[in-house]
């Protein structure tokens, strides 16, 4: 299937998009002057868990400059519906999953601190604010739990009391008499209990959103940045009770999503209403303190897992027990992230013909949990990864030789793991050897001695992935060929700084021959262009093939047009580098003169395309830390990795998305942590100050090889998803150095972030008082 | 009302007559108010350049309240100064370093304020002056705890004024300054650590200062230690003088971003690196003054 031109390949490092984002000339929400345009300021509960007894709203609506204070109540008597979530999952007790109803502005009870409780409409954004203040909400606190073991507890206090259980849904994968047989006679049988941090995902770009609405046509229009303009654009509708059609969602340019920013927040369905009951535009943006508190939250899951080999060190069956903490409402596809999306891979790279999954979505009285670079898949490899290390040192069998004993070979491809997904290519072996190759794996005694010389302790660590990636498998284009020598590609994903313009217009201008420059990529508004938008690595593959195959049926269309423009027969018209012309003569037409004869100046090719396989990516990164012994400082010295992603159509844009995944990938493994009290639950880490992000000096230079020898065979391209390797793969490689290097001291496990105090405290429990 | 005066005689008379926030830098002023209109009557002290520079008064140095830490950074300054030049370039970052001043930090009186060690090392005085009259306080007397200090309501704090260290023929004097953090720029500090050693030409200790920041309210003086090191010679044994008794007075607390246990241990080992790297210095027969 794959074919043998490399789309968009010829073009160098250079993105298209780049020279406008580095000039200041993209267009993002917050930039757009809306005219008439009323500013919305959001009062959020101080308490994880209250009763809103009572709002005065009197004062607030007496400041000068104020058009209109709402709360949760007015929503309802309005007949604001609950934001929607996924169907599909079951509770302990076998009945559909709840959470609790969701609405723009919560009506009776706050879930945690930052829950909307009302909103104030005001001529600007600083007399929004100040009004915000002014209203008086009457709390009746009641209590909270935050934390997921306790919230598991007996004894428990319910998020949700009408429930009767914490547990929102429940999901479990394979057989669990045989795989208990297979732990029962096992040679050896290797634990972990950890827990995967809970991060705050921070793109440069806050949350904004513009809604208007026309009372004419009845239509609404919201602009925001989302990853996903014709989901949020359903749930906006869902929300306010309309047909989808009633609704359009327009993007501009998106300062980063990381999985944030899919789907649907409060504040999206929230502007649009306002609009309507204002009969204003109104436009609300986070500050950085609204980000940390409201916006969806990644990762938070304490994960049990087991491993059953045999005297031979041959894996035999995985046990993996998760609970994952939703926050106090199930976001849109929270339960996708632990239960389905993970669980996918949970065997990473591994044959391991056993596997039972027990997953438990948990709600709390924190802020919804939804996806975050990886969704899933970083913590179940975080959990494979360490687990085999774990089984590794205590058999003492090198942790390379362990995994070469137990990974898929090649020659077992297509391979269905145990979790019943079926891997379609991948050569793992080789994979693993270029990376230790690529890391000096052979040079590190070498290193560790002189590390050692000056008083440091050092560790290496290595992790394996799979990744899966795909998500929804249809996606389509239309390609517009316009007599002024422009082609308009309309695709339903989205770009949020990953280079798709820069992919998309090589991928076109490749099939038709023509300069890359003249293509403009047109994507975000759902009265243009329709589609799953852009989520679990699936843009390039999916959305990429469908530019491919809308960029041919162009040719088509156009060979039809040129045979008539030509006086021949379409049979007789061939076409190259932006000509169609006459086999064998040198009559001819270009591209555009054709567009240019059609009565709209313009013709079009449309393509949807669907695929049946997920695309695999895997890959190997090598991690090796210094260790001050003393402080407990931990220091990521070197940092390499070859991941195959199969065909790289632009090396620049895949080392990018690469270096960003590594990148966040420490930062949750050595700084970030995103903390709740965990009696009141307030956010302890709400800023910058307390919330450390991965800065360039935390960071080494990272030496990236590519694997391009196993291209994905369910797609034209050859490509495999780019855009979360580097999220899914760090976690485990800087983990697994770190508790190499603390080996001497007996350490199993450190749980994410490993903080300097945290290694300080092993070094200095393991060695006599001072 | 928001006042700029040009002149110190100006701003004090402005002082003296109705209160007013100061606003030097403005990097923990606005930090202080964010979300929340500026209600108070400004005085901006931006326009006294004539507070602005180091200058050697011979019996001391004066550093003048305006004085930003980059040019504290840039400055050309003795290897006594060491240690608050490796604070100045540590603080924040760039912009911050461009925009905040010493005198602001300060006065600001953070616990985790990176001034306070470095300064508190070299034994430094603070100059207050108000309408008609000026005094100076020494800095372990100036921070009275978290966000107090003794300045009051209508001074001005115009220098900060440092001793001339190694006046003697042959001695020398150096400084060092050390910092952990969960990263190396924009956070606050766990623990920080300032050390002053002036050495005779024989090579004992002849006078020190060693203090430590983000470990109690206000940052502390070590004088246990200080004593002990007095009259020692200064080699790489010299660090292991350092004993956790020397730190009982420090009284940090536990939070989000350290324990209190760690904190403490972590300052004695940032005490005993800050002498190490002073006695490799000394040995490395490195410029002192
Ligand atoms: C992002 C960021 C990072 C930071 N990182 C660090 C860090 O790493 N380490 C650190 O120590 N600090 C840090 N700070 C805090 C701050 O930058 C410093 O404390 C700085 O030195 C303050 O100086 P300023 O001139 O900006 O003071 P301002 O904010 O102008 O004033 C601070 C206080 O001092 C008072 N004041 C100022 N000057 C005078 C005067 N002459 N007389 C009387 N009162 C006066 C003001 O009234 C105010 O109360 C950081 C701040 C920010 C925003």
């Amino acid at each position: 299937m794959t074919e043998p031109t490399r789309y968009g390949r010829a073009q160098g490092g250079a993105r298209k998009e780049d020279e406008r984002f580095l000039t200041g000339r993209g267009r993002y929400a917050d930039d757009l002057a809306v005219p008439g345009a009323a500013h919305a300021a959001i009062v959020r509960s101080p308490h994880a868990r209250a009763r809103t007894a009572a709002i005065d709203v009197a004062a607030a609506r007496a400041a000068p400059g104020v058009i209109g204070v709402f709360t949760g109540a007015d929503l309802v008597a309005a007949g604001v519906k609950p934001l929607p979530f996924v169907p599909g999952f079951v509770g302990e007790d076998g009945r559909p999953a709840r959470s609790p109803a969701r609405y723009p502005l919560t009506p009776d009870v706050a879930r945690f601190v930052g829950d909307p409780v009302a909103v104030v409409v005001a001529e600007t954004a600083e007399a929004a604010r100040d009004a915000a203040e002014l209203v008086a909400v009457d709390y009746e606190p009641l209590d909270a739990v935050v934390d997921v073991r306790r919230a598991l507890g007996p004894a428990a206090v319910l998020a949700e009391p009408d429930f009767g259980t914490n547990v929102a849904a429940f999901h479990a994968i394979g057989d669990a008499v045989r795989v208990d047989e297979a732990f029962a006679s096992a040679a050896h049988v290797a634990r972990i209990d950890l827990v995967n941090n809970r991060l705050v995902p921070n793109p440069i770009e806050p949350r904004v959103c513009v809604g208007e609405y026309d009372t004419a046509s009845g239509r609404y229009v919201v602009r925001l940045p989302t990853q996903t303009a014709q989901s949020t654009r359903n749930s906006i509708a869902a929300s306010l009770g309309v047909a989808p059609e009633r609704v359009r969602v327009i993007v501009g340019d998106i300062g980063g999503g990381f999985g944030m920013k899919t789907f649907i927040h409060p504040e999206d369905a929230l502007v649009a209403w306002l609009a309507k009951a204002c009969g204003r535009p109104v436009k609300w943006r986070a500050d950085r303190s609204e980000s940390f508190l409201g916006d969806t939250h990644g990762r938070d899951q304490w994960v049990q897992a087991e491993l059953a080999l045999d005297r031979a060190g041959r894996f035999l069956a995985l046990r993996v027990r998760l609970a994952a903490n939703m926050g106090a409402y199930l976001a849109f596809i929270g339960p996708v992230v632990p239960l389905r999306a993970g669980v996918r891979v949970s065997t990473g790279g591994y044959d391991i013909p056993l596997f039972r999954f027990e997953g438990r979505a948990v709600l709390t009285n924190t802020a919804p949990v939804c996806a975050y670079r990886g969704a899933g898949r970083p913590e179940a490899i975080y959990a494979i990864e360490r687990l085999v290390d774990v089984a590794a040192r205590e058999l003492g069998i090198d942790p390379v030789e362990l995994r070469r004993r137990n990974l898929v070979p090649r020659s077992a491809m297509p391979y269905r793991n145990g979790v019943g997904e079926t891997y379609d290519v991948g050569d793992f072996a080789a994979v693993l050897d270029r990376a230790l190759a690529a890391a000096d794996w052979s040079g590190f005694d070498a290193r560790r001695a002189a590390s050692r010389a000056t008083g440091r302790l050092r560790g290496r660590g290595l992790a394996f992935y799979v990744e899966w990636t795909g998500g929804e498998m249809t996606e389509r284009a239309v390609v517009e060929v316009h007599g002024d020598g422009r082609v308009v590609l309309l695709s339903g994903t989205q770009n949020m700084g990953q280079g798709l313009e820069t992919s998309y217009a090589g991928i076109v201008a490749e099939a038709l021959g023509i300069d890359p420059a003249r293509v403009e990529v047109v994507q975000g508004d759902t009265d243009r262009v329709l589609g799953s938008g852009s989520v679990a690595s699936r843009s390039l593959f999916v959305g990429g093939s469908a530019a491919l195959a809308g960029g041919k049926d162009a040719i088509e269309k156009g060979r039809a047009l040129a045979a008539d423009a030509l006086e021949a027969a379409p049979r007789d018209i061939e076409y190259a580098a932006g000509r169609f012309c006459i086999a064998g003569t040198d009559r001819a037409i270009g591209l555009f003169d054709l567009a240019a004869r059609q009565p709209e100046r313009r013709f079009l090719g449309e393509a949807t395309v669907t695929f049946t396989m997920p695309s695999w990516p895997n890959g190997c990164h090598v991690c090796e830390v210094e260790i001050d012994p003393e402080t407990g400082e931990v220091r990521v010295d070197r940092y390499s990795a070859v991941d195959d992603v199969g065909r790289r159509l632009n090396p620049a844009i895949v080392a990018g998305q690469v270096h960003g995944g590594i990148a966040q990938g420490i930062g949750q493994a050595l700084l970030e942590a995103c903390r709740y009290d965990a009696d009141s639950g307030q956010l302890l880490t709400g800023t910058f100050q307390d919330y450390a992000l991965p800065r360039a000096d935390d960071l080494p230079a990272f030496a990236l090889g590519a694997f391009e020898d196993e291209p994905a065979s369910g797609n034209p391209l050859g490509t495999k998803g780019v855009g979360e390797v580097g999220a899914v793969a760090a976690p485990p490689a800087v983990v697994n150095a770190v508790v190499d290097a603390l080996a001497e001291f007996g350490v199993k496990h450190l749980d994410m972030p490993v903080r300097a105090e945290d290694v300080w405290r092993i070094v200095a429990g393991g060695r006599a008082p001072r | 009302m928001y006042l700029r005066p040009a002149t110190v005689d100006e701003a004090l008379a402005a002082l003296a007559a109705r209160p007013l926030a100061v606003l030097a830098g403005g990097t923990d002023f606005y930090p202080a108010r964010v979300g929340r209109p500026v209600v108070e009557d400004v005085l901006d002290v931006s326009r006294l350049t004539e507070l602005r520079g180091i200058r050697d008064e011979g019996s001391h140095w004066r550093i003048g309240a305006l004085t930003t830490w980059s040019d504290v950074a840039r400055a050309d300054l003795p290897p006594l100064f060491r240690g608050l030049q490796q604070a100045a370039r540590e603080v924040g970052g760039r912009q911050i370093q461009n925009a905040g001043t010493v005198a602001g930090n300060l006065c600001n009186a953070s616990p985790a304020a990176d001034g306070a060690p470095p300064l508190m090392a070299l034994g430094a005085q603070v100059e207050l002056a108000r309408f008609g009259a000026r005094r100076t306080v020494p800095l372990s007397d100036f921070i009275l705890g978290n966000r107090r200090t003794a300045r009051g309501a209508d001074e001005l704090a115009t220098a900060i004024l440092v001793p001339a260290w190694a006046r003697q023929a042959g001695h020398s004097a150096r400084s060092a300054f050390l910092k952990l953090g969960a990263r190396r720029y924009l956070v606050i500090s766990i623990a920080m650590v300032a050390a002053t050693l002036e050495v005779s030409p024989t090579g004992k200790i002849t006078r020190c200062g060693i203090a430590v920041g983000a470990c109690s309210p206000v940052a502390k003086r070590l004088t246990a230690l200080e004593k002990r090191l007095l009259g020692e010679r200064l080699t790489a044994g010299i660090a292991a003088l350092a004993a956790p008794a020397h730190l009982a007075e420090l009284a940090p607390i536990d939070d989000v971003r350290a324990a209190a246990q760690y904190r403490r241990e972590a300052a004695l080992e940032l005490v005993r690196r800050a002498l190490a790297a002073l006695a490799a210095e000394a040995g490395a027969g490195r410029d002192w003054s």
